[in-house]
Protein backbone atom coordinates (compact mmCIF):
# COMPACT_ATOMS: atom_id res chain seq x y z
CA UNK A 1 0.00 0.00 0.00
CA UNK A 2 1.61 3.48 -0.79
CA UNK A 3 2.46 6.12 1.52
CA UNK A 4 -1.08 7.88 2.67
CA UNK A 5 -0.85 11.76 2.28
CA UNK A 6 -3.29 14.14 4.33
CA UNK A 7 -5.47 16.37 0.99
CA UNK A 8 -3.91 19.89 0.95
CA UNK A 9 -7.50 21.32 0.47
CA UNK A 10 -8.40 19.54 4.36
CA UNK A 11 -7.73 22.05 7.27
CA UNK A 12 -7.03 20.59 10.23
CA UNK A 13 -5.84 20.98 14.11
CA UNK A 14 -4.61 19.00 16.86
CA UNK A 15 -7.57 19.54 19.81
CA UNK A 16 -4.38 19.26 22.13
CA UNK A 17 -6.19 20.28 25.72
CA UNK A 18 -8.98 18.01 24.32
CA UNK A 19 -6.19 15.16 23.62
CA UNK A 20 -4.74 15.84 26.84
CA UNK A 21 -7.99 14.96 28.49
CA UNK A 22 -8.62 11.96 26.41
CA UNK A 23 -5.47 10.59 27.12
CA UNK A 24 -6.43 10.67 30.95
CA UNK A 25 -9.45 8.98 30.47
CA UNK A 26 -8.16 6.29 28.74
CA UNK A 27 -5.13 5.46 31.55
CA UNK A 28 -8.39 5.66 34.11
CA UNK A 29 -9.92 2.78 31.87
CA UNK A 30 -12.56 4.40 30.05
CA UNK A 31 -13.97 4.45 26.79
CA UNK A 32 -12.54 6.89 24.85
CA UNK A 33 -13.67 5.96 21.20
CA UNK A 34 -16.10 8.51 20.40
CA UNK A 35 -14.27 11.20 22.02
CA UNK A 36 -12.65 13.50 19.24
CA UNK A 37 -9.14 15.30 19.29
CA UNK A 38 -8.41 16.39 15.90
CA UNK A 39 -10.36 18.68 14.45
CA UNK A 40 -10.82 18.50 10.12
CA UNK A 41 -12.67 20.54 7.77
CA UNK A 42 -13.50 19.39 3.96
CA UNK A 43 -15.59 21.35 1.83
CA UNK A 44 -16.90 23.94 4.70
CA UNK A 45 -17.70 20.70 7.11
CA UNK A 46 -16.51 19.97 10.29
CA UNK A 47 -15.38 16.83 11.71
CA UNK A 48 -13.34 15.45 14.49
CA UNK A 49 -11.48 11.96 14.67
CA UNK A 50 -10.56 10.20 17.52
CA UNK A 51 -7.72 9.54 19.55
CA UNK A 52 -6.58 6.66 17.43
CA UNK A 53 -7.47 7.99 14.03
CA UNK A 54 -6.08 11.19 14.93
CA UNK A 55 -3.22 9.95 15.81
CA UNK A 56 -2.93 8.10 12.51
CA UNK A 57 -3.81 11.11 10.76
CA UNK A 58 -1.10 12.88 11.97
CA UNK A 59 0.99 10.31 10.50
CA UNK A 60 -0.14 10.55 7.03
CA UNK A 61 2.43 13.03 5.63
CA UNK A 62 3.56 10.89 2.55
CA UNK A 63 6.49 9.68 4.39
CA UNK A 64 5.22 6.59 6.23
CA UNK A 65 3.25 3.51 5.12
CA UNK A 66 0.71 2.14 6.70
CA UNK A 67 2.92 -0.64 8.50
CA UNK A 68 5.38 1.92 9.75
CA UNK A 69 2.12 4.17 10.74
CA UNK A 70 1.27 0.88 12.57
CA UNK A 71 4.47 0.21 13.99
CA UNK A 72 4.69 3.60 15.60
CA UNK A 73 1.32 3.57 16.69
CA UNK A 74 2.24 -0.05 18.93
CA UNK A 75 4.73 1.94 21.03
CA UNK A 76 1.91 3.95 22.35
CA UNK A 77 -0.95 1.83 22.55
CA UNK A 78 -0.80 -1.86 24.23
CA UNK A 79 -3.23 -3.53 21.62
CA UNK A 80 -1.75 -6.62 19.73
CA UNK A 81 0.10 -5.74 16.07
CA UNK A 82 -2.43 -7.20 13.74
CA UNK A 83 -5.00 -5.56 15.51
CA UNK A 84 -3.65 -2.30 15.44
CA UNK A 85 -2.42 -2.83 11.57
CA UNK A 86 -5.96 -3.81 10.59
CA UNK A 87 -7.14 -0.35 12.39
CA UNK A 88 -4.48 1.76 10.41
CA UNK A 89 -5.63 -0.19 7.00
CA UNK A 90 -9.16 -0.11 7.53
CA UNK A 91 -8.50 4.12 8.35
CA UNK A 92 -6.55 4.67 5.62
CA UNK A 93 -8.88 2.92 2.39
CA UNK A 94 -12.16 4.70 4.44
CA UNK A 95 -10.42 8.05 3.99
CA UNK A 96 -8.69 7.76 0.76
CA UNK A 97 -12.12 6.80 -0.33
CA UNK A 98 -13.33 9.51 1.25
CA UNK A 99 -10.67 11.80 -0.66
CA UNK A 100 -9.35 13.08 2.63
CA UNK A 101 -6.35 10.95 1.69
CA UNK A 102 -4.21 11.01 -1.32
CA UNK A 103 -1.48 8.20 -2.21
CA UNK A 104 1.85 9.56 -2.23
CA UNK B 1 -22.14 13.43 15.33
CA UNK B 2 -22.06 16.99 17.03
CA UNK B 3 -18.47 18.24 18.03
CA UNK B 4 -16.86 17.70 21.24
CA UNK B 5 -16.58 20.91 23.57
CA UNK B 6 -13.27 22.49 21.24
CA UNK B 7 -10.13 24.24 23.04
CA UNK B 8 -10.55 27.27 20.64
CA UNK B 9 -12.80 28.23 18.11
CA UNK B 10 -12.60 27.86 14.40
CA UNK B 11 -14.58 30.55 13.30
CA UNK B 12 -14.41 34.10 14.80
CA UNK B 13 -16.17 37.68 14.11
CA UNK B 14 -14.05 40.52 15.22
CA UNK B 15 -15.42 44.29 15.06
CA UNK B 16 -13.08 46.77 14.08
CA UNK B 17 -15.25 49.70 15.26
CA UNK B 18 -17.68 50.03 18.25
CA UNK B 19 -17.82 51.38 21.88
CA UNK B 20 -14.67 51.41 23.93
CA UNK B 21 -12.42 50.31 21.22
CA UNK B 22 -9.42 49.02 21.50
CA UNK B 23 -6.43 51.78 21.20
CA UNK B 24 -3.21 51.52 19.87
CA UNK B 25 -1.64 49.01 17.09
CA UNK B 26 0.54 47.15 19.70
CA UNK B 27 -2.61 46.11 21.30
CA UNK B 28 -4.46 45.10 18.22
CA UNK B 29 -1.59 43.09 16.69
CA UNK B 30 -1.30 41.33 19.94
CA UNK B 31 -4.96 40.47 19.88
CA UNK B 32 -4.47 39.04 16.22
CA UNK B 33 -1.50 36.78 17.57
CA UNK B 34 -3.43 35.47 19.53
CA UNK B 35 -6.74 34.54 17.92
CA UNK B 36 -3.66 33.14 15.45
CA UNK B 37 -1.76 31.14 17.82
CA UNK B 38 -4.89 29.71 19.37
CA UNK B 39 -5.61 27.79 15.57
CA UNK B 40 -8.73 29.85 14.67
CA UNK B 41 -9.58 28.97 11.25
CA UNK B 42 -11.29 31.50 10.20
CA UNK B 43 -11.44 35.51 10.87
CA UNK B 44 -14.04 37.90 9.76
CA UNK B 45 -13.50 41.74 10.23
CA UNK B 46 -16.56 43.15 10.70
CA UNK B 47 -18.21 47.13 11.19
CA UNK B 48 -16.46 48.82 8.69
CA UNK B 49 -13.02 47.07 9.00
CA UNK B 50 -11.64 48.74 5.92
CA UNK B 51 -11.47 51.97 7.39
CA UNK B 52 -10.34 50.72 10.66
CA UNK B 53 -6.58 52.28 10.38
CA UNK B 54 -4.73 49.13 11.63
CA UNK B 55 -6.65 46.94 9.42
CA UNK B 56 -3.35 45.93 7.06
CA UNK B 57 -1.41 45.15 10.09
CA UNK B 58 -4.03 43.04 11.82
CA UNK B 59 -4.72 41.52 8.09
CA UNK B 60 -1.28 40.87 7.74
CA UNK B 61 -0.86 39.27 11.05
CA UNK B 62 -4.03 37.34 10.98
CA UNK B 63 -3.24 35.94 7.45
CA UNK B 64 0.45 34.86 8.84
CA UNK B 65 -0.76 33.20 11.32
CA UNK B 66 -2.48 30.56 8.99
CA UNK B 67 -6.39 32.71 9.75
CA UNK B 68 -8.50 32.68 6.49
CA UNK B 69 -9.41 36.04 6.66
CA UNK B 70 -12.49 38.11 5.79
CA UNK B 71 -13.36 41.74 5.64
CA UNK B 72 -17.22 42.80 5.45
CA UNK B 73 -17.66 45.87 2.72
CA UNK B 74 -20.53 48.18 2.43
CA UNK B 75 -18.87 49.33 -1.02
CA UNK B 76 -18.02 53.12 -0.07
CA UNK B 77 -15.15 55.01 -1.44
CA UNK B 78 -13.46 55.34 1.29
CA UNK B 79 -13.95 51.30 1.80
CA UNK B 80 -12.26 50.54 -1.52
CA UNK B 81 -9.70 52.66 -1.50
CA UNK B 82 -8.69 51.21 2.01
CA UNK B 83 -8.77 47.87 0.19
CA UNK B 84 -6.97 48.68 -2.30
CA UNK B 85 -3.99 50.03 -0.30
CA UNK B 86 -3.88 46.33 1.32
CA UNK B 87 -0.95 44.13 0.56
CA UNK B 88 -0.90 41.37 -0.78
CA UNK B 89 -2.75 38.84 -0.66
CA UNK B 90 -5.64 40.25 -0.01
CA UNK B 91 -8.60 39.29 2.68
CA UNK B 92 -11.60 37.85 1.29
CA UNK B 93 -14.65 40.38 0.67
CA UNK B 94 -18.16 40.23 1.65
CA UNK B 95 -20.48 42.70 0.18
CA UNK B 96 -23.19 43.80 2.82
CA UNK B 97 -26.57 43.44 0.23
CA UNK B 98 -28.36 45.20 2.73
CA UNK B 99 -26.40 48.27 1.65
CA UNK B 100 -27.93 48.08 -1.17
CA UNK B 101 -31.17 47.84 -0.73
CA UNK B 102 -33.39 51.02 -2.01
CA UNK B 103 -36.87 51.14 -1.28
CA UNK B 104 -37.12 47.62 0.48
CA UNK B 105 -35.64 46.56 -3.27
CA UNK B 106 -32.45 45.33 -4.24
CA UNK B 107 -30.82 48.33 -6.22
CA UNK B 108 -29.16 45.71 -8.71
CA UNK B 109 -27.92 47.96 -11.07
CA UNK B 110 -25.34 49.37 -8.60
CA UNK B 111 -24.53 46.42 -7.04
CA UNK B 112 -23.85 44.98 -10.17
CA UNK B 113 -21.58 48.17 -10.95
CA UNK B 114 -19.57 47.64 -7.35
CA UNK B 115 -19.03 43.79 -8.03
CA UNK B 116 -17.58 44.05 -11.38
CA UNK B 117 -15.29 47.18 -10.23
CA UNK B 118 -14.36 44.97 -7.94
CA UNK B 119 -13.64 41.90 -10.39
CA UNK B 120 -11.77 44.53 -12.16
CA UNK B 121 -8.89 44.55 -8.97
CA UNK B 122 -9.02 40.47 -9.19
CA UNK B 123 -11.10 40.16 -6.10
CA UNK B 124 -14.18 38.00 -6.16
CA UNK B 125 -16.36 39.14 -3.64
CA UNK B 126 -19.29 37.20 -1.59
CA UNK B 127 -22.54 39.06 -1.12
CA UNK B 128 -23.88 38.74 2.47
CA UNK B 129 -27.38 39.83 4.09
CA UNK B 130 -27.92 40.16 7.78
CA UNK B 131 -31.80 38.92 8.17
CA UNK B 132 -34.07 41.69 9.21
CA UNK B 133 -37.63 41.29 9.51
CA UNK B 134 -37.86 44.50 7.00
CA UNK B 135 -35.69 42.80 4.59
CA UNK B 136 -36.15 38.65 3.93
CA UNK B 137 -38.48 39.79 1.12
CA UNK B 138 -34.87 40.35 -0.76
CA UNK B 139 -33.98 37.24 -0.44
CA UNK B 140 -35.16 35.68 -3.67
CA UNK B 141 -34.44 38.33 -5.35
CA UNK B 142 -30.50 38.52 -4.03
CA UNK B 143 -30.77 34.77 -5.13
CA UNK B 144 -31.40 35.87 -8.66
CA UNK B 145 -28.84 38.34 -9.07
CA UNK B 146 -26.68 36.19 -7.38
CA UNK B 147 -27.17 33.40 -10.48
CA UNK B 148 -27.08 36.58 -13.11
CA UNK B 149 -24.41 38.62 -12.18
CA UNK B 150 -21.95 34.88 -11.43
CA UNK B 151 -21.90 35.62 -7.72
CA UNK B 152 -20.12 32.80 -5.91
CA UNK B 153 -20.88 32.98 -2.49
CA UNK B 154 -23.89 33.87 -0.75
CA UNK B 155 -24.08 34.02 2.90
CA UNK B 156 -27.04 34.82 5.77
CA UNK B 157 -25.25 34.96 8.79
CA UNK B 158 -26.61 35.25 12.20
CA UNK B 159 -28.64 37.92 13.76
CA UNK B 160 -26.11 40.37 16.31
CA UNK B 161 -27.75 41.21 19.21
CA UNK B 162 -27.55 42.70 22.75
CA UNK B 163 -26.01 46.20 24.06
CA UNK B 164 -22.25 45.63 23.93
CA UNK B 165 -22.17 45.44 19.77
CA UNK B 166 -24.17 47.09 16.88
CA UNK B 167 -27.90 44.83 16.97
CA UNK B 168 -30.49 45.16 14.96
CA UNK B 169 -33.28 46.95 16.77
CA UNK B 170 -35.64 43.90 18.40
CA UNK B 171 -38.48 44.94 17.08
CA UNK B 172 -36.44 44.20 13.43
CA UNK B 173 -35.56 40.46 14.15
CA UNK B 174 -37.13 37.93 12.23
CA UNK B 175 -39.36 35.70 14.58
CA UNK B 176 -41.97 32.95 13.60
CA UNK B 177 -44.28 35.15 12.11
CA UNK B 178 -41.86 36.27 9.29
CA UNK B 179 -40.43 33.22 8.99
CA UNK B 180 -44.59 31.94 8.14
CA UNK B 181 -44.47 35.04 5.80
CA UNK B 182 -41.11 34.16 4.12
CA UNK B 183 -42.14 30.43 3.46
CA UNK B 184 -44.93 31.40 1.61
CA UNK B 185 -42.98 33.60 -0.82
CA UNK B 186 -40.77 31.36 -1.17
CA UNK B 187 -43.04 28.61 -2.42
CA UNK B 188 -44.28 31.52 -4.97
CA UNK B 189 -40.77 33.16 -5.73
CA UNK B 190 -37.93 30.65 -5.48
CA UNK B 191 -35.56 31.42 -8.09
CA UNK B 192 -33.77 29.40 -9.94
CA UNK B 193 -31.27 27.80 -8.10
CA UNK B 194 -27.79 29.54 -9.02
CA UNK B 195 -25.52 26.13 -9.96
CA UNK B 196 -22.31 27.12 -9.07
CA UNK B 197 -23.33 29.22 -5.71
CA UNK B 198 -21.86 28.90 -2.20
CA UNK B 199 -24.50 29.12 -0.12
CA UNK B 200 -24.26 29.62 3.43
CA UNK B 201 -27.30 29.95 5.93
CA UNK B 202 -26.77 30.39 9.74
CA UNK B 203 -30.13 30.02 10.99
CA UNK B 204 -31.63 26.60 10.99
CA UNK B 205 -34.91 27.76 9.95
CA UNK B 206 -34.02 29.83 6.99
CA UNK B 207 -32.23 27.19 6.05
CA UNK B 208 -34.88 24.15 6.15
CA UNK B 209 -37.16 26.69 4.06
CA UNK B 210 -34.54 27.41 1.03
CA UNK B 211 -32.98 23.56 0.95
CA UNK B 212 -35.53 21.46 1.26
CA UNK B 213 -34.28 18.02 1.60
CA UNK B 214 -31.08 18.72 2.37
CA UNK B 215 -30.91 18.17 5.80
CA UNK B 216 -27.80 15.42 5.04
CA UNK B 217 -25.67 18.76 4.28
CA UNK B 218 -26.34 19.38 7.93
CA UNK B 219 -25.59 16.55 9.42
CA UNK B 220 -22.31 17.55 11.26
CA UNK B 221 -24.55 19.92 12.83
CA UNK B 222 -25.18 18.84 16.17
CA UNK B 223 -26.71 21.97 17.28
CA UNK B 224 -25.55 25.54 18.42
CA UNK B 225 -22.11 26.22 18.04
CA UNK B 226 -21.55 29.40 20.31
CA UNK B 227 -18.92 29.07 22.37
CA UNK B 228 -17.31 26.46 20.72
CA UNK B 229 -16.57 26.18 17.19
CA UNK B 230 -17.48 29.98 16.73
CA UNK B 231 -16.88 33.15 18.99
CA UNK B 232 -17.19 36.96 18.80
CA UNK B 233 -14.56 39.87 19.90
CA UNK B 234 -15.77 43.17 19.98
CA UNK B 235 -13.75 46.45 19.27
CA UNK B 236 -12.55 46.53 23.00
CA UNK B 237 -11.34 42.88 23.22
CA UNK B 238 -14.29 41.46 24.84
CA UNK B 239 -14.71 38.00 24.01
CA UNK B 240 -18.18 36.32 23.49
CA UNK B 241 -20.23 33.24 23.00
CA UNK B 242 -21.01 34.52 19.33
CA UNK B 243 -22.54 37.31 17.67
CA UNK B 244 -26.02 36.67 18.74
CA UNK B 245 -24.84 35.60 22.42
CA UNK B 246 -23.53 38.17 24.62
CA UNK B 247 -22.13 37.05 27.10
CA UNK B 248 -18.60 37.98 27.71
CA UNK B 249 -15.63 35.48 28.73
CA UNK B 250 -12.63 37.39 28.70
CA UNK B 251 -10.38 39.83 27.16
CA UNK B 252 -8.37 39.32 24.22
CA UNK B 253 -6.48 42.20 24.72
CA UNK B 254 -4.66 40.66 27.79
CA UNK B 255 -5.63 36.86 27.60
CA UNK B 256 -4.68 34.37 25.38
CA UNK B 257 -7.73 32.74 23.64
CA UNK B 258 -7.14 29.37 24.34
CA UNK B 259 -6.77 30.33 27.94
CA UNK B 260 -10.12 32.49 28.09
CA UNK B 261 -11.78 29.54 25.89
CA UNK B 262 -11.34 27.01 29.00
CA UNK B 263 -13.54 29.69 31.41
CA UNK B 264 -15.98 28.74 33.46
CA UNK B 265 -18.07 31.41 31.75
CA UNK B 266 -17.31 29.60 28.27
CA UNK B 267 -17.96 26.49 30.17
CA UNK B 268 -21.70 27.33 31.31
CA UNK B 269 -22.55 28.10 28.38
CA UNK B 270 -21.82 25.23 26.70
CA UNK B 271 -23.57 23.07 30.01
CA UNK B 272 -26.70 25.59 29.05
CA UNK B 273 -27.00 24.79 25.20
CA UNK B 274 -26.22 20.81 26.02
CA UNK B 275 -29.81 21.29 28.41
CA UNK B 276 -32.82 20.99 26.34
CA UNK B 277 -34.85 24.20 26.52
CA UNK B 278 -38.12 23.67 28.40
CA UNK B 279 -39.77 25.08 25.10
CA UNK B 280 -38.71 22.42 22.86
CA UNK B 281 -39.85 19.60 25.01
CA UNK B 282 -41.63 17.07 23.44
CA UNK B 283 -40.75 18.51 19.76
CA UNK B 284 -40.15 15.51 17.44
CA UNK B 285 -37.57 17.37 15.73
CA UNK B 286 -35.39 18.50 18.53
CA UNK B 287 -32.81 15.80 17.57
CA UNK B 288 -32.53 17.94 13.89
CA UNK B 289 -32.56 21.00 14.80
CA UNK B 290 -31.50 21.23 18.59
CA UNK B 291 -32.97 24.32 19.72
CA UNK B 292 -31.85 26.86 16.48
CA UNK B 293 -29.70 29.99 17.78
CA UNK B 294 -29.53 29.21 21.37
CA UNK B 295 -28.45 32.93 22.23
CA UNK B 296 -31.46 34.43 20.54
CA UNK B 297 -33.64 31.80 22.45
CA UNK B 298 -32.36 32.61 25.64
CA UNK B 299 -31.90 36.23 25.80
CA UNK B 300 -35.21 36.86 23.60
CA UNK B 301 -37.96 34.33 24.07
CA UNK B 302 -37.80 33.19 28.06
CA UNK B 303 -41.73 33.09 27.64
CA UNK B 304 -41.06 30.36 24.97
CA UNK B 305 -39.23 28.52 26.99
CA UNK B 306 -35.88 29.24 25.47
CA UNK B 307 -37.15 28.29 21.96
CA UNK B 308 -35.45 30.13 18.90
CA UNK B 309 -37.99 33.11 18.53
CA UNK B 310 -37.98 31.66 14.77
CA UNK B 311 -39.83 28.39 16.02
CA UNK B 312 -43.27 28.75 16.43
CA UNK B 313 -43.91 25.83 18.81
CA UNK B 314 -42.68 22.01 19.33
CA UNK B 315 -43.86 20.19 16.34
CA UNK B 316 -45.76 16.68 17.40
Amino acid sequence: MPNPRRNPEIIWRIERRRRDEVLRALEAGEDVGDSGTVLLIEKGTMHQLNLVGGMIWERCDGTRDPAQIAAELAVEFAVERGELQADVDEFVKDLTARGWLLDA
Amino acid sequence: MGLDLLDTPVRLTWDLHGPGAAAGDAVLTAMADRIAAAGVFYVTLDQRPLVHPAVAAIVARLATGGCAVTVTCSGSEAELAALARLPAPLPAVQLDAGAFLADGLVDRPRLKQLLERLRGCGIEAALFLLPRKSNLHVIPSLLDFCRTAGVQRFKLPNARIGDTFESIPADDLPCWPDLAAFRELWARQAPEWPAALQLEIHDRFLWEIMTPGAEQARSEYGGCQAANSLGHVDAAGTVYACAAWPEPFGSLATTDLDVIWQSPRRLAVRARVAETPSGCLGCRDYAVCFGGCRGLGELLNSAGGGRDPMCRAPRR
